[in-house]
């Protein structure tokens, strides 16, 4: 029963927030605590025995993360979050930008995978494409030859490969094959937060050049994210942060810079919490994926099925495979917050805003939405519960 | 009463809401990270007395309720009287002390009458 790894799954608690953060298997949440108690020290200097114990922890973590994603520890950056990430990269890349140089990107794009980009764009003063989606979700890329991008010059690509509000799955593979087909100095770059902990991500299957995801949404602690880098890259690109760790000696007052990953990971490291999501990503590897899409699929089915059914909601992208299980409706005369806050006083949790994505919500002509994104330890319990709800707080403040 | 019902109330039957033709100021406050907007029409006599306050709304019932039970207190007040109101004041009249999002919900009304009291004392 995979509810009782959840310490803070209590009786009448239905948690059903988890595209915003997965709760921690108790193993996490232990893994964590053992280092705090057991070798509370810093990482690769330290010369006695908890020291050595916390720095083979750290890199174990990182081992464990290149295994879950089929490729080197070296190509592993461990972060402080996906936004963090999505910065980085944003500064590291900079020596490959041109004159000529594009950015694209999807109008679906939280905005941790928009707003550097954009940054960098308007510092570049190069142009920023955003590319729209489909009825179903889908990014429409049959027309990127239209864009006017130098074949000839870098561009760079941005895109989830699940979406935090429509929940949609994009078929990567296919993207990028059109991508490469047209333009081969593309570098493209992969927001897996919500993927990471709905699918099998192998970064060697997608062939993207980078991809990111943060800890706390794979059932990891928050204040760890992992970037990774194909090694074509790791001797491109620009530091984006400078300080101890990342260099073997400072010259002259001149540093000689680490190899990568240690390269990218100015000052200490989120420690603690590296190695719980190493910890996480074993946990979740022991679980069978197939097994958890089919069960977000079935809840998200039901989902749709009985929200169709009520005034005043309307689900976006109804159509769409919502594989994930994140299901994200506006509403005509209720407000998202009413109704994310009357569930939340009876201990249902979702979430009411632009889900951090303003640009699709702009694009969709509407203001702000709820989403209910359950998990693999979401029961059909969960569902009732939220529906019911949902129900009564139409009723109550409905206009 | 309880405070639930009465924040209902007012959500449900908002008070002085409705426009004003030609008012002493207007001014429109929004929360840009939730979507709620409002405007508020500010009539003062030459005393600054608030002979006359409305508003238009759209957002959640903290917001509208907020802004009508904001109207109703503040009718027939000094402008200083009502600048001088704080958040916690607010909280006590309403009788919800709302957690840290929502309590920009429910704040929307004063804030955005408070800018409007500033701008006529500046005039």
């Amino acid at each position: 029963m995979i509810r009782s790894d959840f310490p803070i799954l209590r009786p009448g608690f239905h948690y059903l927030d988890s595209a915003a953060t997965t709760l921690k298997p108790r193993v996490v949440v232990d893994a964590e605590l053992s280092y705090y108690t057991e070798y509370s020290a810093n990482v690769h200097r330290g010369l006695y025995p908890i020291a050595e114990r916390a720095t083979q922890a750290y890199e174990g973590a990182r081992d464990k993360v290149a295994t879950f994603l089929g490729t080197i520890s070296q190509s592993i950056v461990f972060t402080k979050s996906a936004t963090h990430a999505s910065n980085m990269l944003a500064t590291a890349l900079e020596p490959l930008i041109s004159k000529k140089s594009s950015i694209i990107t999807c109008v679906a794009e939280h905005h941790s995978s928009f707003l550097p980009w954009r940054h960098l764009s308007k510092k570049r003063n190069i142009p920023f494409h955003v590319l729209p989606i489909s009825e179903a979700g889908m990014i429409e890329i049959t027309k990127i030859d239209e864009l006017g991008i130098d074949p000839k010059e870098h561009s760079i690509w941005m895109f989830n490969q699940i979406s935090n509000v429509t929940g949609v799955c994009q078929d990567l593979p296919h993207v990028l094959r059109t991508i490469r087909a047209i333009f081969p100095k593309a570098i493209v770059i992969i927001d897996a937060c919500q993927s990471v902990s709905h699918i099998p991500v192998r970064v060697t299957d997608i062939d993207c050049d980078a991809l990111f995801f943060s800890g706390h949404k794979v059932f990891g602690p928050t204040g760890v994210g992992v970037l990774w880098l194909q090694e074509e890259l790791h001797d491109r690109l620009a530091i984006p942060e400078y300080g101890g760790e990342m260099v073997e000696a400072v010259v002259d007052h001149t540093p000689l810079v680490q190899k990568m990953p240690h390269r990218l990971e100015a000052g200490t490291p989120p420690i603690a919490q590296a190695i719980g999501l190493g910890t996480a990503l074993e946990w979740l590897s022991k679980q069978d994926f197939s097994k958890i899409q089919k069960h977000n699929e079935y809840l998200a089915k039901e989902l749709v099925r009985e929200l169709s059914t009520i005034r005043s909601i309307r689900v976006l992208f109804p159509h769409a495979a919502h594989d994930s299980g994140i299901i994200t409706c506006h509403t005509t005369d209720v407000h998202p917050h009413d109704i994310a806050a009357d569930l939340g006083s009876k201990d249902i949790a979702v979430r009411a805003g632009y889900q951090c994505a303003q640009p699709l919500h702009e694009y969709l002509n509407i203001g702000a939405t709820f989403r209910i994104s359950p998990h693999l330890y979401n029961t059909v319990d969960d569902i009732r519960a939220a529906l019911t709800a949902l129900e009564e707080a139409v009723a109550l403040y409905r206009r | 009463m309880d405070p639930k019902e009465r924040l209902l109330d007012h959500y449900h039957h908002p008070q002085f809401c409705r426009a004003i033709k030609d008012p002493t100021a207007r001014g429109t406050t929004q929360n840009r990270s939730c979507g709620d907007q409002i405007t508020w029409y500010v009539n003062v006599d030459k005393d600054y007395v608030i002979t006359e306050a409305t508003y238009e709304a759209s957002g959640c019932s903290f917001a509208i309720a907020g802004a009508s039970m904001v109207a109703s207190a503040i009718q027939g007040k000094k402008a200083q009287e009502v600048l001088s109101m704080t958040d916690e004041e607010l909280f006590q009249l309403v009788g919800i002390h709302p957690g840290p999002v929502r309590a920009n919900c429910l704040l929307i009304g004063l804030q955005g009458v408070h800018a409007v009291l500033k701008k006529v004392i500046s005039t």
